[in-house]
């Protein structure tokens, strides 16, 4: 199967305290690089003959393979998040208040999340878990690490490359940029969806939702 | 045990093609946080009662683990750059090409590599796979086995056993994002550039002859008094009156907004001009930006004049990275016109 990369669904020139050259190098050298990276892996894996292969030679694919995999998921999940005015509302604020308590708790502890991973590498994820049928916040130290059965709604990219060229090493300033960008419209519309599988929200009901 | 802020072991503004504003940040943000961090997890494990949940003690323990390899490995890095004799024309190391390394670093590899630019190009290969994440990649000596290897690592906690690192190069996107955006073949490249072999070779001495790796703190060369970032943290918290003086000189001035909250700026190449202005018997502690050159002078100048004066190893940009209070400067401007 081949990835097609999806094009940026956030218009990088309008983005607050998010430079359009940041932004483009994040979608064309990182999520691009993971796309095609993952494209190379399954050929490779496509051509191994898995009977007589090593095991260290098909352990490294798959690990490969897993994090080219997430890194482009997460990677389109970060860009669709971004392009709002950062204002969250209706459904989103009752979700966030049935399973945080309020939307200041679920921000304080998103927010020192992802604060927590300055000067390294990762992800802060909004999911919403099935089993538990509630939106956690799932810490991430790379790629690979997810919440086993939960559905990612809003990702916030911690990975150095998101912005070092715009900040520094003062990550701290990022995710509050972010943070003023989220485009809480997609968020809702995802959390609709995630929550009632299977129906896909209108445009209306996802505008509906969030008022 | 406390952990302490080491002084940068390199010039950052002498390093060709790796910005003094990245090495700065790196090592103030990204180290001095590494040690702050370390001992803030410390006095919480100390603090830490013996009906603590595990998860709570795994938690800590994976952090002090993750940021023990961070402070160690930062001060290896900045401690292997700035080479000022490069293997290169002229360099005197045995090499027309500044690519290639030096004949001595060939002659120590040469068993476990079956040239030096098939170890070069395993370091290389190995860093740009790291590309776009986060990691280190270390040529190390096993003390076990007695050869080199070079050793991968994908974050701050994944360390060969029993094996001292001898060349050190991070490749978090903290050490390159700022000057080099996703370019890591440049960066690599850059940093080959400024290798400093003659540190790398005493590594390897000291790893072959089971001796602890040297100290690399630049402030260790030198007879004229010093004082710590952390001592003089302790003078100031217990209000001992010690007297500040910054004295970085003044083009460094005009490119910084800030200084050492409770300093006062001095020009180092007037002392004449403002000596009169200090108190004679109180300790007057003297920094400049990292510790190397002009805070020493102004010490020495200082002493020689009757003065008990101490200049601050590692200069204020170890302060920062303590997480010293910085203070935003008056007009420089202003104060130059009223001499």
């Amino acid at each position: 199967m081949t990835s097609i990369a999806k094009p940026l669904s956030c218009d990088p020139t309008k983005l607050r305290g998010l430079s359009e050259k940041l932004i483009l190098s994040h979608w064309e050298n990182n999520y691009g690089g993971a796309v095609r990276r993952l494209n190379a892996i399954a050929i490779q894996l496509t051509e191994l003959d898995f009977a007589k292969a090593p095991g260290f030679v098909i352990n490294g694919l798959k690990r490969e393979e897993l994090i080219a995999t997430n890194s482009m998921i997460l990677h389109e999940l970060y860009f669709d998040g971004l392009g709002g005015d950062g204002i969250s509302g209706g459904a989103i604020d009752e979700a966030l208040k049935r399973d945080f308590g309020s939307v200041d708790r679920w921000r304080a502890e998103f927010i020192g999340t992802g604060k927590a991973l300055r000067g390294g590498a990762g992800w802060v994820l909004l999911s919403y878990s099935q089993r538990d049928q509630r939106l956690m916040n799932q810490w991430a130290a790379d790629h690979t690490h997810a919440l086993a059965g939960g559905t990612p709604i809003l990702a916030l990219d911690m990975y150095e490359h998101s912005y070092q060229l715009d900040y520094g090493a003062s990550a701290e300033r990022y995710v509050d940029a972010f943070m003023e960008n989220i485009n809480w419209i997609n968020i809702a519309a995802l959390l609709l969806q995630t929550q009632a599988p299977g129906e896909r929200g209108s445009e209306f009901e996802v505008w509906g939702g969030i008022r | 045990m406390q952990q302490k802020v080491a002084p940068i072991a390199v010039r950052p503004s002498t390093l060709s093609g790796l910005s003094e504003r990245m090495i700065v940040s790196h090592y103030e943000d990204c180290y001095g946080n590494a040690v702050r961090a370390l001992n803030v997890v410390r006095r919480e494990l100390a603090a830490l009662e013996a009906g603590a949940p595990p998860y709570r003690l795994r938690g800590l323990k994976y952090e002090e683990l993750s940021l023990i390899g961070s402070v160690a490995l930062h001060e290896l890095y900045f401690g292997n750059l700035g080479g000022f004799r490069r293997a290169g024309p002229n360099s005197g190391l045995g090499r027309p090409d500044w690519h290639e390394v030096p004949d001595a670093f060939a002659a120590e590899i040469a068993a476990d590599f079956a040239s030096a630019s098939a170890w070069r190009r395993e370091f290389v290969a190995t860093a740009q796979s790291l590309a776009g994440g986060a990691g280190w990649v270390v040529l190390g000596y096993s003390r076990r086995q007695k050869r080199f290897w070079n050793q991968i690592a994908t974050d701050h906690t994944q360390a060969a056993v029993d094996s001292s690192p001898v060349l050190v190069l991070d490749m978090y996107e903290h050490a390159y994002q700022m000057d080099f955006g996703v370019n890591v073949t440049a960066y690599i490249d850059t940093f080959f550039r400024n290798i400093n072999w003659e540190t790398v070779l005493k590594r390897i001495e000291a790893a072959r002859n089971d001796r602890p790796l040297p100290d690399e703190d630049p402030s260790s060369t030198t007879d004229i008094p010093s004082i710590s970032v952390e001592e003089l943290a302790m003078q100031i918290a217990n209000d001992s009156g010690v007297q500040i003086v910054d004295a970085r000189a003044r083009e460094h001035m005009s490119l910084n907004m800030d200084l050492m909250a409770g300093a006062t700026w001095r020009d180092p190449d007037r002392v004449a001009e403002w000596i009169a202005e200090l108190e004679p018997h109180k300790l007057v502690a003297v920094y400049c930006a990292y510790g190397f050159d002009v805070g020493r002078n102004v010490t020495k100048t200082l002493i020689e004049r009757g003065f008990d004066a101490r200049f601050l190893r590692g200069g204020v940009s170890a302060w920062y990275a303590s997480g010293g209070a910085r203070a935003l400067r008056p007009d420089v401007g202003s104060h130059l016109a009223e001499r």
